[in-house]
């Protein structure tokens, strides 16, 4: 009888352990496939952000590329940053990049005015060729349908902003209003559910009631510039301290740009870019007028690529990258290399740009 | 002790058959996983191959559009039309900015702007440092109008614009 329970206990054992067994070969194999699965789902998402943000990156390529046109794009839904720094910036560039769903992207040279960041399944692009009075680069402005611009002006600053809302409105799918005052205190702003508001104000700095727009967007995001000056130059007032813009692509991108770093940061981009133009600009005027010196039956013309036109084109790019921005030397030269680019083709010489 | 050994027999196979379709599963899922990773590395290396292919075009589109050697009048630029005074000072400039230009704007590959008619010439704009240790080269090719303001004359040509892949 001992023997037979010795047996039976020593079966039962082994039909346990067969049991155990099973169940600890099954949680691993368990384990494993959902391991699997896990990796499987984080790579594929991954991936997918990566495809949105390398679409993107040839998108903002592509509208950088059309100036003058406006595009509206679908996306999956995913939240887009922007970011900029212009204390960090080498001799071609400064450190910026956009990123979507853990994936960035660097826009070091990449002239690009956006907020900082940008949800929803609706990103609008537009382009501008800035020119000083050669071109210098495409500005490339991304917002989205969720943000609305909301222009105000009075009868002593219309005329630029009358400027800017005509530019504007060759982009219909930006979400935009113009409103006119008599008085600052006339404004009023109605809440429409917008993820964003921007208000560009073309007013005396500090004239509008923050409190009153506040509460009349129920405590919404928003935020607010004002603007002086004409559409050649002026200065825009963000809530962070003021910046200078010399031409409308620049003053617009103000209008796009998410805060005063991010504004400075591109115009700096910007600038670095105006140096390597301008270099070409003047090496290539530098090369027309030993031309035309050699040539006896056109030696007149040597007078309009002569060493006041070639400082001139250097000053502009000079002035651009200067830390303190005199616009005063920017306009002088603009308008110098204007007329002598007028006077040159009257007299059947080549122009300077 | 007859019937012990059986039942310990029996127990002992029945292990044995859960080890052997143990490995069995694991063999046909190592084969799986073989199989998995192959389909990958292929698709990775065309997505590779895509990848460069995009590449090349970016670094094409980049060069057509920049603002240093288009003609130009009163500062609009007449589309793929290059001004040859222009192109002369870039490659000037390209030698003080050899960084910028050979990082950001034409990377690994080079640019040849031919005239073909009326002057037959050639100007080399970029020459990748290391052309020699590339393993292929996509070729693109674009008619253009090229500009003398000297003579104020148009010659017919083609830029090429050969992108390098390591």
């Amino acid at each position: 009888m001992g023997i037979i329970h010795k047996i039976q206990r020593k079966g039962q054992i082994d039909i346990q352990f067969n049991w155990v067994f099973i169940l600890l070969i099954g949680v691993i194999i368990l384990s494993f496939f959902v391991g699997i699965a896990i990796w499987y789902k984080n790579t594929q998402e991954q991936k997918i952000s990566g495809l949105i943000v390398l679409e993107l990156e040839s998108l903002l390529k592509a509208a950088k590329e059309s100036p003058k046109t406006a595009r509206e794009t679908t996306l999956p839904d995913i939240t887009l940053t922007f970011t900029c720094s212009p204390d960090d910036c080498s001799d071609y560039g400064c450190a910026s990049d956009f990123s979507g769903g853990g994936i960035s992207r660097s826009t070091e040279t990449e002239i690009l005015f956006a907020p900082l960041t940008l949800s929803g399944t609706t990103l609008i692009t537009w382009a501008l060729e800035w020119q000083l009075p050669y071109k210098i680069a495409n500005f490339l402005y991304v917002t989205a349908d969720s943000v609305r611009y909301v222009i105000v002006y009075d009868e002593d600053h219309q005329e630029t902003a009358i400027a800017v809302t005509s530019l504007l409105a060759e982009n219909s799918y930006i979400t935009k209003e113009t409103v006119r005052v008599e008085q600052p205190s006339d404004f009023s702003i109605t809440d429409k559910n917008d993820a964003y508001v921007r208000i560009v104000a073309f007013l005396d700095k500090g004239s509008l009631s923050e409190t009153a727009i506040d509460s009349a967007l129920d405590e919404k995001e928003w935020d607010l510039i004002y603007i002086d000056g004409s559409e050649d130059s002026g200065t825009i007032t963000f809530n962070d301290g003021d910046a200078v813009y010399v031409g409308l692509p620049a003053l617009l991108g103000a209008v796009f740009s998410s805060d005063l770093a991010f504004y400075q940061c591109n115009i700096k981009k910007a600038g670095l870019q105006a140096t390597v133009v301008g270099e070409v600009y003047a090496a290539r005027t530098a090369a027309l007028y030993d031309s035309f010196l050699a040539d006896s039956e056109k030696s007149y013309c040597q007078y309009y690529y002569d060493e006041s036109v070639q400082n001139n084109i250097t000053s502009i790019a000079d002035e651009l990258v200067a830390e303190e921005l005199t616009v005063a030397t920017i306009s002088t030269a603009v308008s110098t290399l204007e007329d002598n680019n007028a006077y040159a083709v009257i007299k059947g010489c080549p122009r300077v740009y | 002790m007859k019937k012990w050994h059986v039942m310990q027999r029996k127990a002992q196979m029945k292990t044995t058959e859960t080890i052997i379709v143990l490995i069995i599963f694991f063999i046909l899922l190592a084969g799986g996983m073989v199989f998995y990773a192959k389909i990958q590395m292929y698709t990775s290396r065309q997505d590779a191959e895509k990848a460069q292919e995009q590449d090349a075009i970016s670094v094409e589109q980049k060069i057509r559009h920049l603002s240093e050697i288009p003609c130009t009048n009163d500062g609009t630029v007449i589309f793929d039309c290059y001004d040859l005074s222009k192109i002369r000072a870039l490659q000037e400039v390209i030698n003080n900015h050899e960084l910028y230009y050979s990082s950001i704007i034409f990377k690994n590959s080079r640019v040849t702007i031919t005239s073909v008619y009326p002057v037959a010439d050639e100007i080399t704009l970029f020459e990748y440092a290391y052309a020699d240790e590339a393993t292929g080269v996509q070729l693109f090719r674009t008619p253009v109008t090229l500009y003398d303001p000297v003579s104020a004359s148009y010659n017919f040509g083609y830029m090429t614009v050969e992108v390098y892949s390591s």
